[in-house]
């Protein structure tokens, strides 16, 4: 699978704003698409490869904070910086709570930008990553018989081998055998492996049934 | 008058007196002396005819002596005057001699025939010897009577005149009167003073003897003389002669006892006279107070009322007509009185208004004049004399008195605004600047209204007003309203602070941006066409940011406000450019309806845009607590039929109480939490400034229409 380059994206109501910044992404080797506004936005094409928005705070129609959240709810994941005309605290602490990356207000240094944009950049860089090993798991746990599934779950639950024989109502072998089979589908070389994984998947430190894995 | 009459009268009452008295005293005197003669004639004649009866017989016959001495003793008995008695013979020899003094002689035969005692006697029967003095001092006189015949001889008597003293004595003439007699040698004979006679006085001295001497001649008997007697009295001084002896009878009255009873007449008329004079004095006196005291009372009292006294009253109780006059004088004097009362309260109500008038004109700084324009007549009050600078009693009111205050250009057009107004004889109005004496200078207002009276003069009356005070307060209230909207217009600018700020930082930020942009073109290539690209960027955007700031400089500069022509929406424009920041903010969609394009007024662009400012800044706040529904500001310019320019803001908030809306244009009146409720009440003045109007009016279905109209420009009065 191969990645479409960096990509910065930028949403400003503002010509100026959005073909000086075009400019500078431009002169340090990052590829650009400027947007107008949040509609031109979603409905332009997102590039596959690590990206991030520069937002304005201020924008017609909604601020870049409600759009920051109507993206989380509609679940697209992008490393967020927001720029603004003026920025006071309560504006930003917000924003930061809501997982932007920085908030710069304008004039900016530009480096404090290009350092923002590619620590947004790898941010997404890894995410991607993460997204892809998810999936990857997501992959092999559908794989799993289902009463592998519930032997992971209770695994990672933190259940004994005679335990787990007993909840799912088999001899202590039996289940000895689901485990040693679900440790292999899932390509887990330890139990601390499989911890991570089931973090990944969603399922860490709970008791959680197969019913909570069927999203992908 | 009556003083001379009575005194003439009395004068002539005693001249006539004194001739009647006069007369009548010399003829009582002139009778007495007759009187007295003839006693003393009769004393000589009884002497005569004693001496004659012893005289009868004659010698030749012999009668016996003794005889004859025997009736001259007898003779001597009886007649006490005789003294000695002689009896001479017819040859003139003494035959006997009888006498008191001496013893009788009988015989003696001394012959006496040549002496005139017998030979007078023998011529005339009768002889009386002249007067002699024996031993020098007793008067004698000589009597020889010759018998009826020659031959009874002579009997020749000495005769004791001292008897005749007695008659003169008992001659009584009046009090102190006298009467003398005088030999035909005018010695004394007889006189009360015997003395005097014993003395052989002569009196041929004396005046009345002259006189009577003088008039011997003349048979009548002469007045009474004025003369003086013996002791050198006065004397009123009678006489009669004694005829046979030559001898005068004199009667003399002391003058002031002649005169006395006239004395006294004229003494009694006098007083008379003066009792009448004291009567008519009294009588004048009584008539003048009856008469002369009420008209001197009438004529002093009209005379003090005539000199004002009109306080005055005569007081005449005659019961007459002056009573009546006087009374009519004391009315006329009232009526006087109270028309003068009347007249001086009038006087002192026209003082009073003329003080009040003059005190209205110093406090309102208001002078009043008037001009007659035919006869140059000028009357300035008080308060113009005060307003130019002049003293009234040094300057007299004229016409160019107070143009020579002006400057010569404002002298010019006063000149010309004068002549202007009297020749079309319309009304007069001009305000300019005067320069007094002292360098200051003074804002008076001249306002005249022309008056044609009937003789078609031609006058103004008019006012001078000081309006130095209220000028400078004009100026300074203009200059504090530009100050209060400058301030509110700050505020506002303040208020949109954080858009401006935006706006500024927006092609600051692209500045920044573009100039990194630029650097790292020339660092890496060099991409010159790149960096060129950027460097426009950043002139256009640096241009950009410098006219956002030029704008917020117009809108805080402390300027006058000016003039000129303006198309509104050029004005909406530049608004929004300040509040387009804080409309994204706050989520407020703006709409524009320019439906007045091309229309230009006059007027003042900064005003102007705080006016709109305020304006969208209400509804800005207006529309805050609204979630609802969509915030919308809708600006609207718009012509209405009269061809002005209507502006209108509307936002669809909360819209506006009703109490609100009666008092939001009111100064210091506001809803909101931290307003300052000026924003408005400048809006307002600022409109009407421009000759507009500004109103509320609710929006359909929600939120508040705020409208201002504005005369378009060619409607503007100037």
């Amino acid at each position: 699978m191969t990645d479409d380059p960096p990509t910065v994206l930028v949403v400003d109501d503002d010509p100026s704003i959005r073909s000086a910044l075009h400019d500078l992404f431009e002169s340090v080797g990052l590829r650009v698409a400027v947007f107008g506004s949040t509609r031109e936005f979603l409905h332009g094409r997102r590039p596959n490869g690590p990206c991030c928005l520069v937002l304005d705070v201020r924008l017609p129609e909604r601020s870049g904070l409600d759009f920051q959240r109507e993206l989380k709810e509609a679940n697209i994941r992008l490393p967020i910086i927001f720029l603004t005309g003026h920025a006071d605290i309560p504006m930003s602490v917000r924003a930061m709570k809501a997982g932007a990356v920085e908030f710069l207000t304008k004039p900016f240094r530009d480096q404090d930008l290009l350092d923002a944009v590619q620590l947004a950049l790898d941010q997404d860089r890894g995410a991607r990553a993460t997204e892809r090993l998810v999936e990857a798991l997501r992959g092999r746990f559908a794989e799993l018989t289902p009463r592998e599934q519930t032997v992971m779950a209770l695994v990672v639950a933190g259940r004994m081998n005679k335990q787990i024989a007993a909840e799912i109502g088999t001899s202590e072998v039996t289940a000895k055998v689901h485990r040693a089979n679900m440790m292999r589908k899932m390509q887990a070389a330890s139990l601390g492996d499989l911890f991570v994984m089931a973090g990944h998947l969603g399922m860490a430190g709970k008791a959680a049934g197969p019913d909570r894995t069927d999203d992908a | 008058m009556l003083l001379v009459a009575l005194l003439s009268n009395g004068l002539l009452e005693i001249w006539f007196q004194y001739q009647t008295h006069t007369s009548s005293l010399g003829r009582i005197q002139s009778e007495q002396a007759r009187a007295a003669s003839a006693k003393i004639e009769q004393f000589i004649k009884e002497i005569q005819d004693q001496i004659g009866w012893t005289t009868q017989l004659p010698w030749a016959a012999g009668a016996p002596f003794e005889q004859r001495r025997f009736d001259a003793l007898r003779l001597l008995r009886q007649v006490p005057a005789i003294t000695e008695i002689a009896q001479l013979d017819p040859t003139g020899h003494e035959q006997l001699r009888v006498s008191r003094l001496a013893t009788d002689v009988a015989g003696s035969g001394t012959d006496f025939s040549e002496e005139p005692k017998f030979t007078e006697a023998i011529a005339h029967k009768l002889y009386f010897g002249p007067v002699y003095f024996r031993r020098e001092s007793e008067p004698y006189m000589t009597l020889a009577v010759a018998g009826a015949r020659r031959a009874a001889g002579v009997s020749v008597a000495e005769v004791d005149l001292r008897f005749i003293w007695d008659v003169v004595s008992q001659i009584k003439v009046g009090q102190h009167g006298h009467a003398l007699v005088v030999d035909a040698q005018d010695r004394l004979i007889a006189y009360p003073d015997l003395s005097l006679v014993l003395r052989n006085t002569d009196l041929s001295g004396l005046a009345q003897i002259r006189q009577a001497r003088a008039n011997s001649t003349d048979p009548t008997t002469p007045d009474p003389l004025e003369a003086r007697d013996l002791e050198g009295r006065r004397v009123l001084s009678a006489y009669a002669p004694v005829a046979p002896l030559g001898w005068l009878v004199f009667v003399e009255l002391p003058l002031d006892e002649a005169y006395a009873p006239l004395t006294a007449s004229i003494e009694r008329s006098g007083l008379v006279l003066l009792a009448a004079l004291g009567l008519a004095f009294f009588a004048a006196l009584l008539l003048a107070r009856i008469m002369v005291g009420p008209i001197h009372a009438l004529r002093s009292g009209a005379a003090r009322i005539g000199s004002g006294d009109l306080g005055h009253r005569i007081s005449i109780e005659t019961g007459d007509e002056l009573e009546a006059l006087a009374a009519q004088f004391n009315e006329m004097a009232g009526r006087l009185q109270e028309s003068h009362a009347d007249l001086e309260s009038k006087v002192e109500a026209l003082r009073r208004n003329e003080a009040y008038l003059s005190a209205g004109q110093s406090i309102i700084q208001t002078g009043s004049w008037a001009w007659n324009v035919e006869t140059g007549e000028i009357y300035w009050s008080q308060e113009v004399f005060r307003i130019l600078g002049f003293d009234p009693k040094v300057h007299k009111p004229a016409v160019g008195a107070s143009a020579a205050l002006l400057s010569p250009d404002e002298r010019q057009i006063f000149q010309q605004k004068l002549e202007a107004a009297v020749r079309e004889r319309g009304e007069f109005a001009y305000e300019y600047r005067i320069v007094l004496p002292d360098r200051s200078q003074k804002s008076v207002q001249s306002v005249a209204k022309p008056i044609v009276n009937s003789s078609g003069t031609l006058e103004y009356i008019g006012i001078l007003a000081d309006v130095t005070d209220r000028r400078r307060g004009e100026e300074a209230l203009r200059r504090a309203q530009a100050e209060l909207a400058r301030v509110s217009r700050v505020t506002t600018i303040g208020e949109f602070g954080a858009s401006i700020a935006h706006e500024i930082n927006q092609p600051l930020a692209a500045i920044v941006a573009s100039g990194n942009a630029c650097r790292n073109w020339l660092a890496n290539g060099p991409n010159l066409g790149r960096a060129k690209e950027s460097l426009d960027r950043i002139i256009s955007d640096a241009n950009r940011a410098g006219e956002i700031i030029r704008r917020v400089r117009a809108l805080t500069r402390n300027r006058a406000p000016e003039q000129v022509p303006l198309m509104v929406n050029d004005i909406v424009d530049d608004v929004l450019t300040f509040a387009q920041g804080e409309l994204d903010a706050r989520k407020i969609a703006v709409r524009k309806e320019y439906l007045a394009a091309g229309l230009a007024i006059m007027g003042d662009k900064v005003q102007l845009q705080q006016v709109l400012l305020n304006l969208v800044m209400n509804g800005i706040e207006a529309m805050a607590p609204i979630t609802d529904r969509r915030r919308e500001v809708l600006i609207r310019s718009q012509r209405d039929d009269d061809g002005n320019l209507v502006v209108t803001v509307q936002d669809n908030g909360t819209g506006l109480d009703p109490i609100d809306a009666q008092r939001i244009f009111d100064a210091f009146y506001t809803t909101k939490p931290d307003g300052m409720g000026m924003g408005l009440s400048i809006s307002m003045s600022i409109v009407e400034a421009h000759g507009g109007r500004l109103w509320v009016s609710p929006a359909i279905p929600h939120g508040t229409a705020f409208h201002f109209c504005l005369p378009a420009a060619s409607r503007r009065p100037s």
